[in-house]
C-alpha cells in the first residue's frame, strides 16, 4: 500500500478473503473531504463502488491487481488498474463483437452492448482505447424473469458521474476509472 | 455456518451469518436457496441483519433464488437490510422488486 496527501494505491490478491479492510482503509482515505462525510448516501456508493472494483479484480484479473484513489478539491477518482483480459462486449443489435483497441471507424459510435450475457448499457466509443459507460434511463424491470443476475458495472456507473475503460497499449493494462464529482 | 435456517409452520427463515456478502459466497448461497424450495409453492423469509457489505454477485444470488420461488408459485421476502446494503438495492431498483419486511416477525406475518 502507498499512500501520499492526495493519492492512495493499494494492491489487490487475486483472492480477497476480507473486503471490510479495502473499504475501511479507502473511507479513512476521503474521510477529509465534507461532500462524503457529511453525506450518507454518497459514502455508501463509494463503498459501493470499491467493494464492486475489487469484485470484477477478482472475477478477471488473474494476476494482482490495483486500486488507485486519487482526491482534489473538485472531485476523487478511483481507479482500478490490472493486465487481465481487454474488455470486450457484444452489440446487442448487430451481434457484432467488440475488442479494444478499436478501429477508426468505430470511434465516436454509441453502442448498445450486451455485457454479461445478461444486460444492456450503452457504451460510447471516446477513441480507439477508451469508451464511457453511459448512464441509463431509468430502470423499470418489465418481468422478473427479465432481470439480470450479474450487473456489477451497472451498478458502478448508477453510483457515479462518470466511468470510463481505457486500455493501455503500451503496458497492456486495463484501466476502469471512476469519478466522483464533488 | 455461513447460512442457517429455522422452519415455522410451513415458512422457512434462511438467516445468513456473515458480515460481507460477496461473490465468495454468492454461489453457495444461490445453492442453499435452491436446496430450501425443493417443495411446491415454498415460504421463505431470509433474514441479512448481519450483512454490512453486499456485492453484486450476491445480489444476484437473491434474484436467482427469487426467480426461482417464483417458478414454484412460492414467495419470498426479505429482512432486516442495513443502510449500505439498502443503498445497493435502491440503486438496483430492486427494492422495488423484493418485498422487504423490518422485521423477521413482519416478514412471518405477511406470508401467512
Amino acid at each position: 500500500m502507498t499512500i501520499k496527501a492526495d493519492k492512495l494505491t493499494v494492491s489487490i490478491p487475486s483472492q480477497i478473503n476480507e473486503y471490510r479492510l479495502f473499504i475501511e482503509r479507502s473511507c479513512d482515505f476521503i474521510r477529509d473531504v465534507p461532500s462524503f462525510s457529511n453525506d450518507f448516501s454518497k459514502l455508501a456508493r463509494f463503498k459501493l463502488v470499491i467493494m464492486e472494483l475489487l469484485t470484477n479484480a477478482m472475477k478477471h484479473c488473474r494476476k494482482e491487481s490495483y486500486l488507485v484513489i486519487e482526491k482534489s478539491e473538485v472531485q476523487i477518482i478511483i481507479k482500478k488498474i490490472d493486465n487481465g483480459p481487454r474488455f470486450s462486449f457484444l452489440d446487442f443489435y448487430t451481434n457484432k463483437q467488440y475488442l479494444l483497441p478499436l478501429t477508426d471507424e468505430e470511434v465516436n459510435k454509441d453502442i448498445n452492448a450486451l455485457l454479461a450475457n445478461n444486460y444492456k448499457m450503452v457504451l460510447r466509443i471516446i477513441n480507439r482505447n477508451s469508451i464511457e459507460f453511459l448512464a441509463p434511463e431509468d430502470i423499470v424491470y418489465q418481468s422478473i424473469f427479465e432481470i439480470p443476475e450479474h450487473f456489477g458495472l451497472l451498478i458502478i456507473r448508477q453510483c457515479v458521474e462518470s466511468f470510463h475503460y481505457h486500455f493501455d497499449e503500451k503496458t497492456d493494462e486495463n484501466i476502469f476509472e471512476v469519478i466522483f464529482k464533488l | 455456518m455461513n447460512f442457517s435456517k429455522q422452519v415455522e409452520e410451513n415458512i422457512t427463515v434462511i438467516t445468513v451469518n456473515i458480515t460481507e456478502a460477496s461473490m465468495n459466497q454468492s454461489e453457495d448461497f444461490k445453492n442453499y436457496l435452491y436446496l430450501n424450495c425443493t417443495e411446491e409453492a415454498p415460504k421463505l423469509v431470509i433474514d441479512l441483519s448481519q450483512i454490512k457489505y453486499m456485492d453484486s454477485s450476491f445480489i444476484g444470488a437473491l434474484v436467482s433464488g427469487l426467480k426461482h420461488v417464483l417458478t414454484k408459485q412460492g414467495e419470498m421476502t426479505l429482512v432486516n437490510i442495513q443502510s449500505d446494503v439498502m443503498a445497493l438495492f435502491e440503486l438496483t431498483r430492486l427494492d422495488k422488486v423484493f418485498k422487504i419486511y423490518p422485521t423477521v416477525t413482519a416478514a412471518i406475518n405477511s406470508l401467512k
